[in-house]
């Protein structure tokens, strides 16, 4: 345990000094803000718009900009010191492989829910002084699913981290699992359902609501409509979670975190499997 | 105590690496007894690093194993590794971090108290800089750096690769002493190296790996002995002629001759030295200065390693 927690202490110490904590919490503020003043303007409103509002049109950029994050933090975590050849002593200090696996998600996953959470902190305080009424207890599990979901995206890109030999392999990959997801996977449901003529609010629609939860973007943006009602604005590539108002029985937030969680634990389970019998 | 009863340190059982259909180590056998220095030699590609490698547990072997103690690297990695430290060829830190930082970082990974990383930072001549990025360090500063992470906990085994690479002469110094010294106070060390010199002034014991394959290990004397390496004469002879040269080549021990300006060195066995310093005078030769030398490590390395 003693190992894990120094692993995450020194990942979180690099990340301090290359400021990308810093930067990461810059950009999710101008995010957040930013949203909340269009959320404002679609109301007719001046100042900053209501949560709800709000929620929407940052989704229209968080889904996208939490997946990159995590996979900016992770691609190189495992590659990127075997590139550099700290791996190798660290390796030969007694510390197993799968400490360094859970020391580096910690650490990484510290960071990213760190920047997150100052990021969205700030602008709900900034929203909160000019809206009334604003139930923080939304913003907050709001805040708790984004880092579920850059959390998902940096257990992938450690599992590819863990796997490829080379770190411009590991960002490439891990990039295009990154649009694979966030894009390609609803475009593709959406082609499916068009092609078929399957009616949305049909039962044959079922099974591509369940396709739909295969992609942890996709899960992330149902999960954000089913809690809040609100819904990702102008993105066809949101596949099935625009259609928040036909989702079907089986679609619970109980369901959708914990699917989120399972993605998490698979991908840490084979970033060890691979990196177990890996030469350094 | 004789070497041969001292327990072992290193146990390198038959191992054998293959990366891509590519023979790294074949069937390699070493036996490091503890409170040994040894060093390992080889020329590029011989296979060093790999076995470096797994002896540390970096690399799983095609075939064979490797104790330390009597304990496998890879089924109790986290016991035996408490017990060694290592020097990689390639030294490398976490940039942004400082000097003082990588070392606490790796201080807590050994479970060593922390007040000891200040003090090899000095000890290495790093003091003034402990607290600069190791980004901003040079390749020399950083081996150094690499010298005290290694010592770190004064671990009983010792694993170095390339110790002196990037070092200035002060610093192969600063390395050199610090290698006797703890191997005085009972540290068994392993080195492998490029420089024979570095190899030939501290290790007690010597193999060399050629293609994969251990080709020689017991010390240097022995090895050059059942080697029959003759020792050189060196004559400086202002007045050399090929009629000297031709005297020479007939002394019976004589093995071999180069002539370098007005130098000939003469390959010979000890007895056989004055025979040839006599016939040089005998055919006219102005002999100035005579030097004699023995069967040096290069020797050895270069008979091993050739072809």
């Amino acid at each position: 345990m003693e190992a894990i927690l120094s692993i995450a202490k020194k990942e979180v110490m690099d990340n301090i000094r290359t400021k990308g904590i810093i930067i990461t919490t810059i950009t999710f503020v101008t995010i957040a803000i930013i949203s909340s003043l269009m959320g404002a303007a679609f109301k007719g409103s001046s100042g900053l718009g209501n949560l709800r509002m709000t929620v929407s049109i940052m989704m229209m950029f968080i889904q996208y900009v939490i997946p990159i994050i995590g996979v900016m933090l992770g691609y190189a975590s495992i590659v990127g010191e075997a590139e550099s050849g700290t791996l190798s002593a660290f390796i030969a200090f007694p510390v197993t492989r799968l400490e360094i696996i859970i020391g580096k998600f910690l650490g990484l996953g510290l960071v990213l829910s760190a920047s997150i959470f100052l990021g969205f902190g700030i602008a709900g305080i900034i929203i909160g002084v000019s809206v009334s009424n604003v139930d923080y207890g939304i913003y907050l599990l709001y805040i708790l699913y984004s880092i579920l979901l850059g959390l998902v995206f940096l257990s992938i890109s450690m599992f590819f981290s863990s796997i490829l030999k080379k770190r411009s392999t590991a960002l490439g990959i891990s990039i295009f699992v990154w649009s694979f997801f966030s894009f390609l996977w609803g475009i593709m449901l959406i082609g499916l359902m068009v092609a078929n003529h399957i009616n949305v609010g049909s039962a044959d629609a079922g099974g591509l609501f369940a396709l739909n939860l295969f992609s942890p973007a996709q899960t992330y943006n149902a999960l954000v409509a089913l809690s809040f009602g609100a819904q990702p604005l102008f993105i066809p590539s949101a596949g099935m979670s625009t259609f928040a108002d036909n989702f079907p029985d089986f679609y619970n937030t109980g369901l959708l975190v914990f699917l989120m969680f399972l993605w998490i634990l698979i991908m840490l389970i084979f970033s060890y499997l691979s990196f177990k019998y890996r030469d350094v | 105590m004789n070497t041969s009863d001292k327990p072992t340190a290193i146990q390198v059982n038959n191992l054998t690496k293959v990366y891509d259909r590519s023979l790294a180590v074949n069937n390699l056998t070493l036996n490091i007894k503890k409170g040994e220095i040894f060093g390992f030699l080889g020329p590029n590609g011989a296979g060093k690093t790999t076995t470096i490698k797994a002896m540390l547990g970096l690399i799983f072997a095609t075939h064979g194993n490797v104790n330390i103690y009597g304990y496998d690297i890879h089924r109790y990695a986290k016991y035996v590794k408490k017990y060694v430290g290592y020097l990689p060829e390639k030294v490398a830190f976490y940039d942004n971090l400082t000097g003082l930082q990588n070392l606490h970082f790796y201080a807590e990974l050994k479970n060593v108290p922390k007040s000891e990383c200040y003090q090899l930072i000095k000890e290495m001549g790093l003091g003034d800089d402990l607290n600069k990025k190791v980004g901003k360090y040079s390749k020399g500063m950083l081996q150094r750096l690499g010298m005290a992470r290694a010592i770190l906990g004064t671990p009983p085994i010792l694993i170095l690769d390339e110790p002196s690479g990037g070092l200035d002469p002060r610093g192969v110094k600063l390395i050199r002493d610090k290698i006797k010294q703890l191997n005085q106070a009972g540290v068994t060390i392993f080195i492998s190296s490029h420089i024979l010199s570095e190899i030939q002034a501290v290790c007690t014991q010597v193999g060399i790996i050629n293609k994969g394959v251990l080709v020689a290990q017991d010390t240097v004397g022995v090895l050059s002995k059942n080697l029959q390496i003759k020792p050189r004469m060196i004559l400086e002879i202002t007045n050399l002629s090929e009629k000297i040269i031709q005297a020479v080549h007939g002394i019976e021990g004589v093995e071999k001759i180069e002539v370098i300006s007005n130098k000939l060195e003469v390959f010979c066995l000890p007895e056989s030295r004055a025979k040839v310093v006599i016939e040089v005078y005998k055919t006219g030769g102005n002999i100035v200065n005579i030097q004699t030398e023995e069967a040096s490590l290069e020797d050895v390395f270069m008979k091993f390693t050739e072809g």
